[in-house]
C-alpha cells in the first residue's frame, strides 16, 4: 500500500493549485498515450522565477498527486532549477518506492512543466 | 463426464502441478493472456535437456546431436497433430505469434500484397495482427466490433473486394474475449472472393480450445508457446504448404539453404527455408512437453471448465457497484445438454450456465479510478491483472476508454480466485475512493 499513502491520496481527492491560468507566460499539454493520462499546464513567471502555476490532469493517482505536489514545489523557484530536476527530485518529493512501470505517470507533471518553460 | 470429473478431481491437483504457487502460495495470477505459469513438466523437461541432451540440431553426425534432433523434429509432428495440420512441413518455428504474423507479412506480403491491393482486419486486433499490415500496406479495412464485442459479420460483403489479398483476424480477442465464428467467417470470405486468403491470429484460443486448421479452413495459423504453458521464444506458424513453398525466406544464414555458392544461394525446403540460425531447441522441446501436458488434461476438459468460470466470474464481476465491463454480457444456458458443443465438443449431460461468445477474458473499468490505480491495488494484495490498453489500442478508441483492467484465466484458476478479485476490487474502490 506504500504507493497509496495518505499524502498521495489526499493530492489525488484535492489536486492543489488545479485549473487555468489566463495571460500566461507559457501553456502546454502532454500525454502518456499508453496510459491516456493527460495533463495540459499553464505558468506564470516573474523574470526568470515561476510566480504561479495551474494545470488540469486526467489519470491515475500517482500521475495527479505528483503534478499537485509539483506545483507547490516549483513554485517561486527559478527556471533553471526547475529544468535541472530529474527523476530524484520527484521521488523524493512522493517520498514513496515507484516501480519501473509507474515511475512514467510520476514524471509526467514534470516533464509537461519543463517542456512548458521551455517554450 | 469425463469433464464433471477433471472438475472435480483434478483442479486441486492441477495446481500443485505449478511450482509458482508454491512458491507464490498467495498467488491469485489471472494474466494468463499476457502469459500462462508453467507446470514442472515443462520446466524438467528443459533443464533435462539441458543437463542430458543438450546438442545442435540438423548438424552433428554423433549420437547427442541425432538424439537432440529427432527431439527437436518429434515435437513438431505433436504440433501439428495438435492443430490438425495435415503434414509437419507445415510447422515453422518462430520465437512467438509476433515473429510468426511478421513472417507471413514479410515472406508473402511483400510479394503478393501490391500497393493498390487491400487487407481486411478487424478493429479488435492486437497491434502484432495489425501493425506489420498497416507497415506493408496503406489500404487497411476494418471489421467493426459493435457495443457487444462482437463482429458486425454483415459488413463483410461490402468489405471484402475483388483486391483483397487478406483478412487477418483473431480467433480470440485478447481484450473482450469475445470468440468470433472463424469457421463462418472462412466460408463467407472463400464464397466472396476464393483467392483472398485468411490469418488466424491464435495466441489466445490455441490454449483454450481445441483449434484444428482443416476445419477452420483458414491458410495461416499463429500462435505462442508461453502462453499455453510453454517457454517464451517459442510460437509456430502454420501455414498451407503450397503457399510456404513458394513464400519467400525472410531470415537468412545457416540452416536455412541447401547449397551456397559465391554468388547465389538455394534455399533449403519447407519448413527449414523459415528457421535461419539455430534454433530455440530447448524452447522447442519444452513447448512438446506442455502440448503433453494440455492433452493430458484434454482440451475440451480445460475448455469447458474455463467456459463456466468465465460464466461466474462476469456473474460476479457485473454485481460490482460503479464497474463497466467490456464485451459480451449474455449469459446463456449451453440448452442442449452438452456444454458449449460447439466449441469444446465435449458432451457432459448437463445444462451449464455459459458467458455467449466470451471466453476466459474479461475487461473493465471501475468508475472514477483509474486502470493502473485498480491493478496496482490488486496486485498489492497478491492479485495478479493487467492495467493498460493490452496492445490494442485501436479497439481502445472505439471502447472510448484510454486503458482498461483485464483479467484472464486458465486451467489452474479457481472460482476462489474469482472471489479474491471480487473482494480486492472492494478494496480497490475503498483505498481510492473520495470519501473525504
Amino acid at each position: 500500500m506504500n504507493l497509496y499513502r495518505q499524502n498521495i491520496l489526499d493530492h489525488y481527492h484535492h489536486p492543489r493549485n488545479a485549473g487555468e491560468l489566463k495571460d500566461v507566460d507559457c501553456k502546454i499539454s502532454l500525454d502518456n498515450p499508453l496510459c491516456g493520462d493527460l495533463i495540459a499546464v499553464t505558468v506564470k513567471l516573474s523574470g526568470d522565477q515561476i510566480k504561479a502555476i495551474k494545470y488540469q490532469a486526467i489519470g491515475c493517482a500517482v500521475s495527479i498527486a505528483a503534478m499537485s505536489m509539483l506545483s507547490e514545489k516549483a513554485k517561486d523557484q527559478s527556471v533553471a532549477e526547475v529544468q535541472s530536476w530529474g527523476e530524484k527530485e520527484i521521488l523524493e518529493m512522493l517520498g514513496i518506492e515507484v516501480s519501473a512501470t509507474r515511475l512514467k505517470c510520476a514524471m509526467l507533471g514534470l516533464r509537461t512543466l519543463q517542456k512548458c518553460l521551455n517554450k | 463426464m469425463v469433464a464433471f470429473k477433471y472438475q472435480q478431481m483434478q483442479l486441486k491437483t492441477i495446481k500443485t502441478q505449478f511450482p509458482i504457487f508454491k512458491h507464490q502460495p498467495r498467488l491469485v495470477y489471472l494474466d494468463n493472456a499476457a502469459t500462462s505459469q508453467k507446470p514442472a513438466m515443462v520446466i524438467n523437461r528443459i533443464k533435462d535437456f539441458y543437463e542430458k541432451e543438450n546438442a545442435a540440431v540438423h548438424r552433428g553426425i554423433y549420437p547427442l546431436s541425432e538424439n537432440a534432433t529427432a527431439e527437436f523434429e518429434a515435437v513438431r509432428d505433436k504440433v501439428a497433430r495438435f492443430i490438425g495440420a495435415e503434414t509437419s512441413k507445415e510447422i515453422i518455428f518462430t520465437s512467438g505469434t509476433t515473429e510468426s504474423i511478421n513472417l507471413v507479412a514479410s515472406g508473402w506480403g511483400r510479394k503478393n500484397i501490391g500497393p493498390e491491393d487491400e487487407i481486411v482486419v478487424t478493429e479488435m486486433e492486437h497491434h502484432a495482427n495489425f501493425v506489420p499490415w498497416q507497415e506493408l500496406n496503406s489500404n487497411l479495412k476494418f471489421i467493426p466490433v459493435d457495443d457487444n464485442g462482437q463482429l458486425q459479420l454483415d459488413q463483410l460483403a461490402k468489405l471484402l473486394t475483388k483486391k483483397t489479398k487478406l483478412v487477418a483476424l483473431t480467433y480470440i480477442s485478447n481484450v473482450l474475449g469475445t470468440i468470433n465464428p472463424v469457421r463462418e467467417i472462412i466460408n463467407q470470405i472463400k464464397r466472396i472472393n476464393p483467392k483472398c486468403l485468411v490469418l488466424v491470429d491464435g495466441a489466445q484460443a490455441v490454449p483454450h480450445l481445441p483449434v484444428n486448421v482443416q476445419e477452420l479452413g483458414c491458410d495461416f495459423l499463429a500462435f505462442s508457446a508461453h502462453k499455453m504453458l510453454g517457454p517464451t521464444g517459442v510460437g509456430v506458424l502454420w501455414g498451407r504448404a503450397e503457399i510456404l513453398e513458394a513464400m519467400e525466406p525472410v531470415k537468412f544464414g545457416g540452416g536455412m539453404i541447401s547449397r551456397v555458392e559465391r554468388g547465389r544461394a538455394i534455399w533449403a525446403s519447407v519448413p527449414a527455408k523459415f528457421e535461419g540460425g539455430t534454433p530455440n531447441i530447448a524452447g522447442v522441446i519444452g513447448l512438446g512437453a506442455a502440448i503433453d501436458f494440455l492433452n493430458n488434461v484434454g482440451l475440451a476438459n480445460i475448455c469447458q471448465q474455463e467456459a463456466q468460470l468465465t460464466a461466474y466470474a462476469l456473474e460476479k464481476l457485473q454485481a460490482i457497484d460503479g464497474i463497466v465491463i467490456y464485451g459480451s454480457q449474455e449469459l446463456e444456458s449451453c440448452g442442449c445438454k452438452c456444454g458449449r458443443c460447439q466449441i469444446c465438443k465435449l458432451e457432459c449431460g448437463r445444462e451449464l450456465k455459459l458467458c455467449k461468445n466470451r471466453l476466459g477474458i474479461i475487461s473493465f473499468n471501475i468508475k472514477g479510478i483509474h486502470a493502473h490505480d485498480v491493478a496496482q491495488v490488486l496486485g498489492d494484495a497478491g492479485i495478479a491483472v493487467r492495467a493498460g490498453h493490452h496492445c490494442a489500442m485501436p479497439l481502445h478508441q472505439q471502447l472510448g476508454v484510454p486503458a482498461s483492467v483485464r483479467m484472464s484465466m486458465y486451467l489452474y484458476n479457481s472460482r476462489e480466485d474469482v472471489d479474491l478479485l471480487a473482494e480486492g476490487i472492494g478494496k480497490v474502490q475503498k483505498v481510492l475512493k473520495n470519501n473525504q
